[in-house]
């Protein structure tokens, strides 16, 4: 029950870079729905800071059970009914996640560049792309994204760095002026949105170094949190107090870019790289929530819950959210990031739990891991065997 | 399945906008009705293809652009009125500058610019302008000479910092952040009419001559988003000193010689810095200036070889010169206007904060005694081609 797909260490990374700044590009949260944005960096480098452990423990977790997604080793571990609660919980994460982020890239549109259209339009465009490509597989979106990510995140800093002309330091002063305390919650915006990497659970049987997880998963972090400071600094640099105003900073930015009175205007450059971004992540995480179905369920392919689960998303957008309050308002740090952070840090903290307790996985206990279920990957039809090289999407290969 | 796809996104999207439907508008300005207080929007059509005949010498007969102005309750609502006049739609993303009458000024921006910032077809780099003395509307109706369109000469000379001396550029965003910073009041650019047939501002459709200029010269001074009151050019640029905008301007110092000549000194580059001292019950405020100019004009016969010391003294000269325009710039603004423009207040909450909370609510009183110190160190970097200057025999 393979499908003879396999993730190189830098298309994961990649994966996880676009996951994690899909929404730096397009709203910024931590500038736009946080009251003092002067002090967003600290809170966002906090983030980073504390997600550099969250993403070595994660790794470490699946290495313990090499080959294996959380569905069967949560199953394993925490016994079948609470593993496959467990699973759901995860499962309904990201599926939530991939309509919210539907709706931002269309909201997003609308704000921007075309207030005509409805904002589902492109809603249900990116999905049905994104929809696609999970269904081809996991290794099609990672090598997508390898191919964009460097483009992307070139594009993403040159917008930053281009107007420079209008950024003032002392819009970054006082620094901290209330004490460190009060910028703190603010960076539950951050880690919510790295902890996005448990997305790994689901990847790791795919990569080809498992036990370099770690590593990739340190990388994802310090890429992308480099890339979100700098954003941020450089938007609270350039609009000063006025920076909570907007509501898609990185878009403004751009805009008002004007180097020499001949580069102007440069603002499709981020409505590229969110779009972009955005399909990334509706995709993987339409894989994601189809292939933990799948497993649950112990259905043999997961591609014919894709489209379905693209349709439940594309239903579900437009009531996740209000309006583009409703929206700003999900992201600011009391609404979604701690639903978040208490997800992530829950889950990673219950399967660690269970793994020690009951000894699973890993060095030890290997016979339980010969017990529980022994496939890998979740199905694509056919008979289960490994292949030494990556194989076609033929069943049976 | 493909050609579904393909017929329902080829067929163009809900937002498009053919370019010859569009009419671009390179300013704006807004006036303030005084009867009824509602804004009056002008703006400024740009007519592409009286530009594009307009590259020889001696400008085509037809006006290269054309203003329209219309009222309503809101800047928005005299914005879309526009288009009852307009036959085609009015696109604002290329606009260079915002013009706002002196009189709309003084009531209060603020209801004027929340369109303008939210919109998202307006960009933050536009430039502001305060007409003294005129409505907006007669403004953007004055033409140069040289440049058929005189808005886009205005903001390309504003945007490199050559306007001229005494004339400060500030973009919109900068205008929006001072608002919104403490201890931090606006400024704008002030421009004026220079009418030079009296009796007219310009034709309709036709240019005969040119009966009036725009001039750009001097700072619109706010207290909050009210206009308070104006800084002449040379107060302008004792401001620019301080603020760190001088671009390139130029300083005529008195010989040292003195035999009445004078010398005039090319600035190349000035940087400022601002130091607050908020020890004590007031704090003090001390601003350090560093000049670096040219040797640019000798109107008497100085030979810097011969007469070591004389560069010293053109120095000494400039720096007096630069903190006289500091000096009066700062009476101006802290005694007669009461606007702290220069940003004292922002330095006091930036270097501390829990000062400026403590002093925020009083510092409209506090503003006018703050003593500052300035200390300006000036260097004569270059003279151009000649060392000495002219010796009659």
């Amino acid at each position: 029950m393979t499908d003879g797909q396999q993730l190189s260490g830098r298309q994961l990374v990649a994966l996880l870079v676009l996951m994690r700044l899909e929404v730096a590009t397009i709203i910024l949260p931590s500038v736009s729905c946080v009251d003092q944005p002067r002090e967003s960096w600290v809170a966002a480098l906090a983030g980073t800071l504390a997600a550099v452990p969250f993403g070595l423990l994660v790794a470490a977790l699946a290495r313990r059970f090499p080959g294996q997604t959380v569905v069967q080793f949560g199953r394993a571990m925490l016994g079948r009914l609470a593993g496959t609660f467990v699973a759901f919980v995860y499962v309904v994460f990201f599926f939530l996640i991939a309509s919210s982020v539907s709706r931002e890239v269309g909201e997003a549109y609308v704000a921007s560049a075309m207030p005509e259209t409805p904002w589902f339009a492109f809603a249900a465009v990116v999905l049905a792309v994104a929809a696609v490509a999970a269904a081809s597989g996991i290794e099609v979106i990672g090598r997508a994204a390898e191919l964009l990510v460097v483009a992307a995140l070139a594009l993403f800093i040159t917008v930053l760095v281009l107007p420079l002309d209008m950024m003032r330091i002392s819009n970054l002063l006082p620094v901290l002026e209330r004490g460190l305390a009060p910028a703190l919650p603010a960076s539950l915006i951050s880690f919510g949105l790295f902890g996005e990497m448990i997305a790994g659970w689901m990847l790791a049987p795919y990569l080809d170094y498992p036990h370099k997880m770690g590593k990739y998963l340190v990388s994802y972090v310090v890429i992308s949190g480099v890339v979100l400071i700098a954003a941020i600094l450089a938007v609270v640099a350039a609009f000063g107090p006025t920076a909570n105003s907007r509501i898609l900073p990185v878009y403004n930015l751009a805009r008002n870019v004007s180097v020499a009175r001949f580069l102007e205007r440069v603002e499709m450059i981020p409505l590229a790289i969110w779009t972009f971004a955005a399909w990334v992540k509706i995709g993987l995480f339409l894989w994601v929530s189809a292939a933990a179905i799948s497993q649950i369920a112990g259905l043999k392919d997961y591609r014919p819950l894709v489209f379905p689960l693209a349709f439940l998303a594309a239903a579900v957008s437009p009531v996740l959210h209000e309006d583009l309050f409703g929206l700003l308002d999900y992201l600011s740090w009391d609404n979604w990031p701690v639903y978040a952070c208490t997800l992530q840090v829950t889950l990673l903290a219950v399967l660690w739990g269970a793994a020690l307790l009951r000894g699973g996985g890993g060095k030890a206990g290997r016979s339980e891991t010969k017990r529980a279920e022994g496939h890998a990957r979740p199905g694509r039809g056919g008979t289960g065997q490994r292949p030494a090289k990556k194989g076609g999407h033929t069943p049976g290969n | 399945m493909l050609i579904l796809a393909i017929l329902v996104t080829a067929s163009g999207c809900w937002s498009s906008k053919e370019i010859d439907v569009l009419a671009f508008a390179t300013s704006a300005g807004v006036d303030r009705n005084a009867e009824t207080d509602s804004p009056i929007v002008t703006v400024r059509i740009v007519k592409p293809e009286a530009i594009a005949t307009g590259g020889q010498v001696g400008l085509s007969p037809e006006r290269a652009f054309w203003t329209v102005s219309s009222e309503g309750r809101t800047v928005f609502e005299a914005t879309r009125n526009l288009l009852q006049l307009s036959p085609k739609r009015i696109f604002g993303g290329h606009g260079r500058l915002l013009v706002i009458g002196e009189d709309a000024a003084r009531q209060g921006v603020q209801a004027y610019l929340d369109f303008i910032d939210r919109d998202g077809e307006t960009r933050r780099a536009v430039h502001m302008l305060i007409v003294r003395g005129e409505t907006a509307q007669k403004f953007l109706e004055a033409e140069f000479e040289l440049s058929p369109a005189a808005d886009l000469g205005l903001e390309t000379q504003l945007a490199g910092g050559r306007a001229g001396m005494g004339t400060i550029a500030v973009t919109l965003n900068e205008f929006l952040i001072a608002l919104e910073t403490p201890g931090l009041e606006p400024v704008a650019s002030a421009a004026e009419i220079v009418v030079k047939i009296p009796g007219g501002i310009a034709g309709e459709v036709e240019r005969s001559e040119v009966k009036s200029s725009p001039q750009v010269g001097g700072t619109a001074v706010f207290r909050g988003d009210r206009l308070v009151g104006w800084l002449d050019p040379l107060d302008t640029r004792g401001l620019m000193w301080v603020t760190g905008r001088v671009v390139s301007t130029v300083v005529v110092v008195p010989c040292p010689t003195g035999d009445g000549e004078d010398v005039t000194l090319e600035i190349l580059k000035a940087k400022a810095k601002m130091e607050v001292d908020v020890r004590g019950d007031s704090p003090t405020v001390s601003v350090f200036v560093d000049v670096g100019a040219a040797l640019a004009e000798l109107e008497a016969y100085i030979n810097p070889l011969d007469w070591p010391g004389s560069v010293d003294q053109l120095q000494a000269l400039l720096a007096d010169a630069v903190e006289g325009e500091i000096r009066s710039c700062l009476h101006k603004c802290q005694v007669e206007l009461g606007a702290d423009v220069f940003g004292f207040g922002a330095a006091i909450y930036r270097s501390s904060p829990a000062v400026w909370r403590r002093i925020e609510g009083s510092w409209d009183d506090m503003f006018p005694l703050v003593p500052v110190r300035i200390s300006v160190r000036a260097e004569i970097r270059r003279s151009g081609v000649s060392g000495r200057s002219l010796r009659i025999r």
